[in-house]
């Protein structure tokens, strides 16, 4: 009996306990959320146009952010690119198919579900001035320039300094001294 | 009665809390945040990774759910067996304050044997008894940054014994866990127990953590109402190191020991000249491990892991028994051709078992030396791309107690549209018989036989066999909208040789007095079907509420062989048929977090444990100083039997509400 009582006391209390808590909570703030991983990995993208120098930055048209295959951002980079612009250029977020499409973006970004294009992209790109970017240390040995990759839950920068500048890509000091360098051995 | 309209009501009131918070509650100027933010507030920020592995998820071809670290934070839980009560498929009950039965898909026992669990790459499935002591997995759960499940044979990758499901579990990088974590819990059911964790870089590319946990649980009651005598103590102690030189090289060093007592009044013999029955007492319980891994990136596609670890652990009082593990492990992963994914390794293990021989209890030898060699290949083939992925695989072992097998699979999956995946797959799975099942002798207890005592042994036998499954699943997931998933899975497994224990022709002892025994011959006499279906589903209603349910459906059939007594078919009633999850969780502001969790688990039948639900809930409240107050509440409807008394007695297990400060520093 004495548990039963027990029991039915517990089944009074506690939703209206519950529901006090709520009652007493709103207005509900929306800070000190998690990022999403990918939301964050945009803004880091669109970031770098802060801190790069294309060689050509006088060419008109579109300034071009591909992602190659897989999107694994969905609407984030477009939303916010939307109505932006680089180099006093409009930013346009475009989806390619085929790696050789990519020698006409100014950013070319490669998901790691893409790995195995991932290295015919860096391979399509060579000679021109094509950000390359990846997600993982497989990308930047084949080639590949940054590598936006997981460390634990936050996101990490690594830079292969010596693509960039082969490809004639700026890195500002401020960027080089954030990124963790890479190195290949 | 009661119960029901509790967990009603706790249902309505979820469901009323959903409904008044409108689903796209996101402040609007979210991008434009991002977009402002520096690179030093990006590389600051705190990333969930849920999209990605739903992503991943969706193109997996086996039963995956994945519990994340924030799942474990905001479920309350303390005890690692607990967590799985939120995986469809899994069944975990518990018996003792340190012993709980978990298994996938059927075949519950409190030494489960057909579920393999890996930490960071280490087997604590224990080989000589083919089960896991999950009191000896004492993690401290803020290390734990995943718990990948796997329900259905996952053999070619992890080998024999992943025959209904693998659980791995994998720990946070020391560089996630730097700086001071101070943890203590109080309240009904544990008197004081606590967490202590501190890390810190060290050298240009390292860090390193230590991590301590005591744990100190009361006596639960027994059925009657009595005194359970179950308590249990345990000490933790774990390391981590991880050192990265290159960003090609990384190295991974584990360390950990433990130390652990508990209460146990399973009955036994205690002296045979008298026969007298007792009980087993104080169980306690010791071991270390040492764990080293090194990854190296090849080339671009193309990667090599080398995995040594050492384990000892000891038990002593009833039945003194010593193990120790010696495992090698190399895998290669590579990219060949546009649509070759594939991996193969080779893996070498030795164990050594010493368990002390008396008139009770021994497994003759004394020592007993095995080992096993393996080596797999699996190839991820992609047919059409982003459509249709064929992966193909074996494992090859070969162990010194059961000579040579293989256990290959084939898994295919066909992803209609970029939100739905449909897969089917079949494979073969073994797990090994082991030292106990040939050459067990244990008296199992005492029964009045008139003029004499009556004696129940149980005897392993020499010829005994590995069971085999062959499973035959298929699984359906949808995204249906970026904050709304459904996955479904559903089963049918084939087992041959099950083990069973059968009764013998009972004869007199030439002692005297002479004493009657009653032998029980251990055996494979037995097969049969089971199937079932779970399915799950997750709503992010916002960034603030999240729900997510399940549902777990299993039928057993097992079949007695010819001439064997219909008794081992048993397990039939020894593993619920049905069970629901309901969970959500709610960011009530910035500074509190609640969150609740109800499960629903039918009847035992052949424990007679009726039905039973679960209700676990709890506040936060993130208090300034990097402190955390939380309020929480296990089982909260009050006592109740989980599981029979097979071979350790069940006590009822009871409400438990206790504070918990945790400071960060």
């Amino acid at each position: 009996m004495a548990i039963l009582s027990g029991i039915k006391k517990t089944g009074r209390v506690l939703p209206a306990l519950l529901v006090a808590i709520l009652a007493l909570s709103i207005p509900v703030d929306y800070a000190a959320q998690e990022q999403d991983e990918y939301e964050v990995k945009a803004a880091f993208i669109f970031n770098f146009l802060k801190f790069m120098e294309w060689p050509q930055t006088g060419a008109s048209g579109n300034f071009e952010i591909c992602i190659l295959g897989d999107d694994p951002f969905e609407k984030t980079l477009d939303q916010l690119t939307k109505g932006k612009s680089a180099f006093g250029r409009p930013i346009q977020v475009r989806r390619i198919k085929d790696p050789v499409e990519a020698r006409s973006c100014q950013i070319a970004f490669a998901s790691s579900a893409e790995r195995a294009k991932a290295a015919k992209l860096i391979d399509a790109v060579r000679g021109t001035a094509v950000l390359t970017v990846g997600e993982t240390p497989e990308f930047l040995h084949a080639g590949g320039m940054i590598a936006l990759s997981m460390d634990g839950s936050h996101v990490n920068i690594v830079i292969n300094a010596n693509a960039t500048q082969t490809a004639g890509i700026k890195v500002s000091a401020k960027l080089m001294s954030l990124a963790k360098p890479y190195k290949s051995d | 009665m009661c119960r029901a309209s509790v967990a009603g009501g706790f249902t309505a009131l979820v469901l009323a809390i959903s409904m008044a918070i409108p689903a796209e509650a996101l402040p609007s100027g979210k991008s434009e945040d991002l977009a402002n933010a520096s690179i030093e507030n990006l590389m600051n920020m705190q990333v969930s990774s849920v999209s990605r592995r739903q992503k991943e998820l969706r193109s997996t071809s086996a039963a995956v759910y994945v519990i994340t670290s924030d799942d474990i934070r905001r479920s309350g839980i303390t005890d690692i067996a607990d967590l799985f009560r939120m995986v469809p498929g899994m069944n975990v009950a518990q018996s003792t304050s340190s012993v709980w039965a978990v298994s996938a898909r059927g075949f519950n026992a409190q030494y489960s044997t057909k579920l393999l669990v890996t930490v960071d790459g280490r087997s604590v499935y224990d080989p000589s008894f083919s089960g896991v002591f999950w009191n000896l997995q004492n993690l401290v759960l803020e290390d734990i940054d995943r718990i990948e499940v796997i329900r259905g044979p996952g053999a070619t990758m992890w080998g024999s014994n992943a025959v209904n499901g693998v659980i791995s579990i994998t720990t946070k990088r020391a560089s996630d866990t730097t700086g001071g974590l101070f943890v203590a819990d109080a309240g009904q059911g544990r008197p004081g127990e606590g967490t202590f964790r501190f890390g810190q870089a060290f050298g240009k590319n390292g860090f390193y953590r230590l991590s301590a946990r005591q744990t100190t649980r009361s006596n639960l009651t027994t059925k009657s109402g009595g005194n359970g005598g179950d308590s249990w103590n345990s000490s933790d102690l774990d390391s981590r190191f991880d050192w990265s030189p290159s960003t090609r090289n990384s190295y991974i060093l584990e360390l950990g020991t433990y130390r652990g007592v508990a209460g146990s009044t399973q009955s036994l013999i205690t002296s045979v000249n008298p026969v007298t029955a007792g009980t087993v007492g104080l169980l306690s319980t010791s071991g270390s491990h040492v764990l080293g891994r090194w990854t190296r990136v090849l080339s671009d596609s193309s990667n090599l892991k080398f995995q040594v670890y050492y384990d000892a652990s000891r038990r002593a009082g009833w039945g003194p028994k010593t193990t120790n593990t010696l495992d090698l492990d190399l895998q290669h992963s590579f990219r060949f051709g546009e649509r070759h994914n594939a991996m193969w390794g080779i893996g070498f293990r030795d164990n050594f078992n010493h368990i002390d021989d008396s008139l009770l209890f021994g497994i003759l030898p004394e020592r007993q030396h095995t080992n096993k060699s393996s080596a797999f290949f699996q190839d991820e083939i992609t047919v059409v791309e982003n459509k249709l992925i064929v992966t193909v695989g074996s494992k090859f072992e070969r162990t010194s107690l059961t000579g040579s097998n293989v256990q290959p699979s084939l898994h295919l999956i066909w992803l209609p549209t970029s939100r739905q995946s449909v897969w089917v797959a079949s494979s073969r799975a073994i797990r090994t018989t082991n030292i106990a099942e040939r050459a067990v002798h244990l008296d199992l207890g005492t029964f009045d036989a008139g003029f004499t005592t009556g004696v129940v042994e149980v005897f392993g036998q020499p010829g005994t066999k590995s069971e085999e499954l062959m499973a035959y699943e298929a699984g359906y997931r949808y995204q249906v909208t970026r904050k709304f998933w459904v996955d479904l899975a559903t089963f049918y497994n084939n087992y041959k040789n099950l083990s069973t224990s059968v009764s013998g022709a009972p004869y007199f002892t030439t002692s005297s007095p002479p004493l009657l025994i009653a032998p029980q011959y251990l055996g494979n006499a037995a097969g049969g079907e089971t199937y079932g279906t779970e399915l799950s589903a997750s709503y992010r209603v916002s960034s603030l509420l999240t729900f997510r349910g399940g549902y777990s459906l299993l039928r057993m059939q097992l079949h007695a062989d010819p001439g064997t007594p219909s008794t081992v078919e048993s397990p039939e009633g020894q593993s619920p048929r049905h069970q629901i999850h309901l969970g959500s969780s709610l960011n009530l502001t910035k500074y509190f977090e609640l969150s609740g969790q109800s499960y629903f688990v039918s009847s035992l039948p052949f424990f007679h444990v009726p039905s039973y639900t679960r209700l676990d809930s709890n506040i936060t409240w993130k208090a300034p100083r990097h402190s955390e107050l939380s309020l929480i509440g296990q089982n909260l409807l009050g006592s109740h039997l989980e599981y029979g008394d097979t071979p350790a007695v069940s006590n009822l297990v009871g409400r438990s509400v206790f504070g918990r400060a945790a400071w960060r520093f």
